[in-house]
């Protein structure tokens, strides 16, 4: 117990009256050291409460608690925190329960990328104390990865040959890093809806989807063909494509609506939600994307989907970059899983072990695999990037000329 | 991989980035390894770098007392000689620069002026400072076109011995860092009038000193000198671990810039022409045009193909800026194929179809793709085990084309030696 000097005071009666004085004497923490963003996946990780624990005073009818960021000391944005008091030794909301407090986008999180520690203050008897330890807001990296071609009887199982590797490659090139979460969600595609997907971006720094892609066509909604070193179809015949070579760089070009004579323009979507009946679209596209009641939000920087075609045209990626995703990676052609496993785990090992998931350096990663995948997927990047190594250079340029 | 190997390794993929920068600088340029992975990739064994390429700007000196601790008693910038010209200041100027130097002051004796030629038509002025003891003599370089100190040092005392950086006692380790401290001080002062604080924090990133000589004078006076470097280009280069052959480079810098499609295809191909090593079975190259965030470019891709076998995953891709006809990236991978492999194969069409409709359940026939030689078996533990094998590929469509599953019989025997597909 922590003591003042004894305060003497003279009283008109010209009795001495001794005080003696205490000062408040509390501890503040986190009731853990880690939590991700709110989601639907890991909702357990997600509440972090804040353990305000006085012995001297034991009551107060008021309280203060602050969340601020750690780096700058600055308070967060769009934090709501509740009325408290202090009872019996504890501070506690109204309900005589602990304060909480969970992060969402609404708190600006991830921004910078690499500032991602709170300290919580709390003010007792106006004494403001902050805890030791900054929790830890890990960066939410999640992989929706479709398990529809599971089946057993099935020869054909992409999901035992490639997808279950690639679930684990994802989770070795994330899960290395600890200021990050990384998880994945194994789904049936067929079998879910848009707003079930959807809901599991919520608040991610990072999405994948592994999963089938297909280009379809918005006027007569059917798919469009692709080169997988069949004959000519009678579509493409109609169209006047070329005769098949049988070179990597050939297959899984995406060639014209698979209806002979159609016109129609491509759609990239994401094979999720099954076939519909004909003459309505199928699967899941770009106004899904934009669509907050389906998508309640995207990832912050970076959405990449392994599914085929999905950038063949780019209303798909562009929807994510319109919903404030910073970065988008696809495919134009048709994927060939074991190039794309490949490329996937090329891509996020340099992202994640080589760059720490810095978002400035995705266009970097993008650049570096260029040659290499070019010619095999087709590998497309959205987003605004160009021109930060010209910018570095002609920040070099100013530098030799000040010196 | 022990570290030996790796350390030369990414001494090579450094070696590569700069000779590619200086060929496009023209200037001594330096690269950083900043990350070296192992990685499986098609069918080899890949050591992925990426690197930093820096270009030189300048030298800088700085000298420092034989006091424990160490005092600074000077330093210099080279570049500021450099654009030493025409005198454009009068002496009483150059020698007021000089007096507001903290080693010199108000005080200190000037004992004359000289001009120091850099070339038959450039020159600066030393203004040297001083009492009649020799050690206590300092020398001031003034750029009298700009009036900037190029730097202040004390003469040095006899002929200064030089330091092998290589093998220096901690004492002078902890000199170097000591010097290189005061270099960054020194830049930084420079850099302040003319950048404000949060790009003052960028340029930091992007410059780097590295010690390049230290001497010692006879009165225990030790000078430092560092190159002082300023990023170029990032890039990144891949080696095949058994071959030890660079497979894949990409230089940033030559890719940036291009606003717009200049080049040509033929104009592409020639450019590309001399990184297309492969002789045997080349065909095309295909050309295409495209762009990475706003910046355009052109793909020059080669393929291999022999006897009618397509070698699955060999190319030569090279990416040009289709601005300026730089290339900016070069991937290549092309086998030698053991001709017994190519030979007419034992199993034909038909019997393919059949042994792959076999082990396959979609709901379309399948179809022949063709004659290709895959590799097979390996992985990163085990890079030699992969195998160059005939095969005829046998497609199947499921989901209505959503779903392919592509079959590979070997030629030789019509056992089933991959799956793969979409």
């Amino acid at each position: 117990m922590a003591t003042v000097p004894p305060k003497i005071l003279k009283a008109p009666t010209d009795q001495l009256h001794k005080f003696v004085a205490l000062s408040p004497e509390f501890t503040v923490k986190w009731s853990r050291d880690w939590v991700i963003p709110d989601n639907v996946l890991l909702p357990g990780e997600v509440v972090a409460e804040m353990l305000i624990d006085a012995t001297i005073p034991k009551n107060r009818p008021t309280a203060g608690l602050q969340v601020k960021q750690a780096w700058n000391g600055k308070s967060v944005p769009a934090v709501v925190l509740p009325a408290v008091s202090l009872k019996s030794g504890k501070v506690l909301k109204s309900d005589d329960k602990r304060p909480t407090q969970q992060f969402s986008f609404d708190n600006e999180i991830y921004d910078p990328f690499d500032k991602l520690r709170y300290h919580v203050h709390g003010t007792v008897a106006g004494v403001e104390k902050v805890c030791a330890k900054p929790l830890l807001l890990k960066r939410w990296h999640v992989q929706a990865l479709d398990n529809s071609d599971n089946n057993a009887g099935n020869p054909n199982n992409i999901y035992q040959a490639f997808r279950l590797t690639e679930g684990a490659n994802f989770l070795a090139s994330f899960g290395a890093n600890g200021d990050c979460k990384a998880h994945t969600w194994t789904f049936h595609a067929g079998n879910t809806s848009f707003a079930l997907f959807g809901e599991k971006m919520k608040n991610s720094y990072t999405f994948v989807y592994t999963g089938h892609g297909a280009v379809m066509c918005r006027t007569c909604h059917n798919m469009w063909d692709n080169r997988s070193g069949q004959p000519l179809t009678a579509a493409e015949v109609a169209a006047g494509i070329a005769a098949p070579t049988g070179s990597d760089a050939e297959f899984g070009t995406w060639t014209t609506c698979s209806t002979v004579g159609c016109s129609g323009s491509p759609r990239s979507t994401h094979c999720i939600g099954g076939w519909q009946p004909a003459g309505s679209a199928s699967f899941m596209g770009s106004s899904d994307v934009a669509n907050a009641a389906t998508c309640p939000s995207t990832p912050k920087y970076l959405v990449f989907s392994v599914c085929c075609g999905g950038a063949f045209e780019t209303s798909l990626f562009d929807a994510y970059i319109g919903r404030g995703t910073k970065y988008a990676v696809g495919f134009k052609k048709s994927t060939r899983c074991d190039w794309a496993r490949d490329y996937a785990k090329s891509f996020f090992d340099t992202w994640a072990k080589t760059h720490q998931c810095d978002p400035a350096k995705i266009p970097d990663v993008f650049n570096g695999l260029q040659g290499t995948w070019e010619s095999k997927l087709q590998p497309s990047l959205f987003g605004s990037y160009a021109g930060l190594g010209s910018k570095l250079r002609n920040l070099g340029r100013q530098i030799a000329d000040l010196i | 991989m022990d570290d030996e190997r790796r350390r030369a390794l990414a001494r090579r993929a450094a070696a590569h980035a700069e000779s590619l920068a200086a060929a496009e600088l023209q200037v001594p340029v330096m690269a950083e390894v900043v990350d070296q992975q192992l990685a499986w990739t098609e069918s080899r064994l890949l050591c992925n770098h990426h690197l930093k390429v820096f270009q030189r700007i300048t030298r800088v000196s700085v000298v420092f007392s034989p006091d424990d601790p160490p005092q600074v008693l000077g330093w210099r910038i080279d570049k500021r000689v450099e654009t030493s010209q025409d005198k454009r200041f009068d002496d009483d100027t150059l020698v007021a620069q000089a007096r507001a130097l903290q080693q010199i002051g108000a005080t200190m004796p000037l004992l004359q002026l000289s001009t120091a030629p850099i070339d038959a038509q450039r020159s600066f002025t030393i203004a040297h400072f001083g009492l009649a003891d020799a050690a206590s003599r300092i020398d001031v370089g003034i750029n009298h076109s700009t009036g900037e100190v190029i730097g202040v040092a004390p003469v040095a005392v006899g002929m200064p011995a030089a330091l092998d950086l290589a093998a220096l006692p901690a004492a002078d380790t902890a000199l170097v860092s000591a010097g290189e401290a005061q270099a960054w001080r020194l830049i930084e002062a420079s850099l302040a009038p003319g950048l404000d604080a949060a790009t003052m924090v960028l340029a930091r990133s992007i410059l780097r000193f590295t010690p390049a000589e230290a001497s010692r004078d006879g009165a225990g006076r030790t000078t430092l000198r560092y190159h002082l470097w300023r990023q170029y280009s990032l890039a990144d280069v891949g080696i095949a671990v058994a071959s030890d052959a660079i497979v894949s480079w990409y230089l940033e810098a030559l890719q940036a810039d291009a606003a717009q499609r200049v080049i040509g295809e033929a104009d592409a191909v020639q450019r590309a022409l001399p990184h297309l090593l492969a002789t045997q079975g080349v065909r095309d190259p295909t050309v295409a045009f495209g762009e990475v965030g706003g910046e355009q470019k052109a793909t020059v891709h080669w393929w291999h193909a022999e006897q009618g076998f397509v070698i699955e995953g060999d190319q030569t891709t090279v990416l040009l800026n289709a601005d300026s006809g730089k290339v900016f990236a070069v991937s290549r991978k092309w086998r030698q194929i053991d001709p017994a492999l190519l030979a007419t194969p034992v199993i034909d069409e038909p019997q393919a179809l059949r042994a792959a409709s076999l082990v396959v359940a979609a709901d379309t026939p399948g179809h022949v793709i063709g004659k290709s030689v895959i590799e097979i078996g390996g992985d990163l533990a085990h890079p030699d085990a992969v195998q160059d094998v005939p095969v005829w590929r046998v497609g199947f469509r499921g989901m209505g084309g959503v779903q392919f599953t592509e079959v590979a019989v070997d030629c030789r025997t019509a056992a089933i030696v991959r799956q793969t597909g979409w």
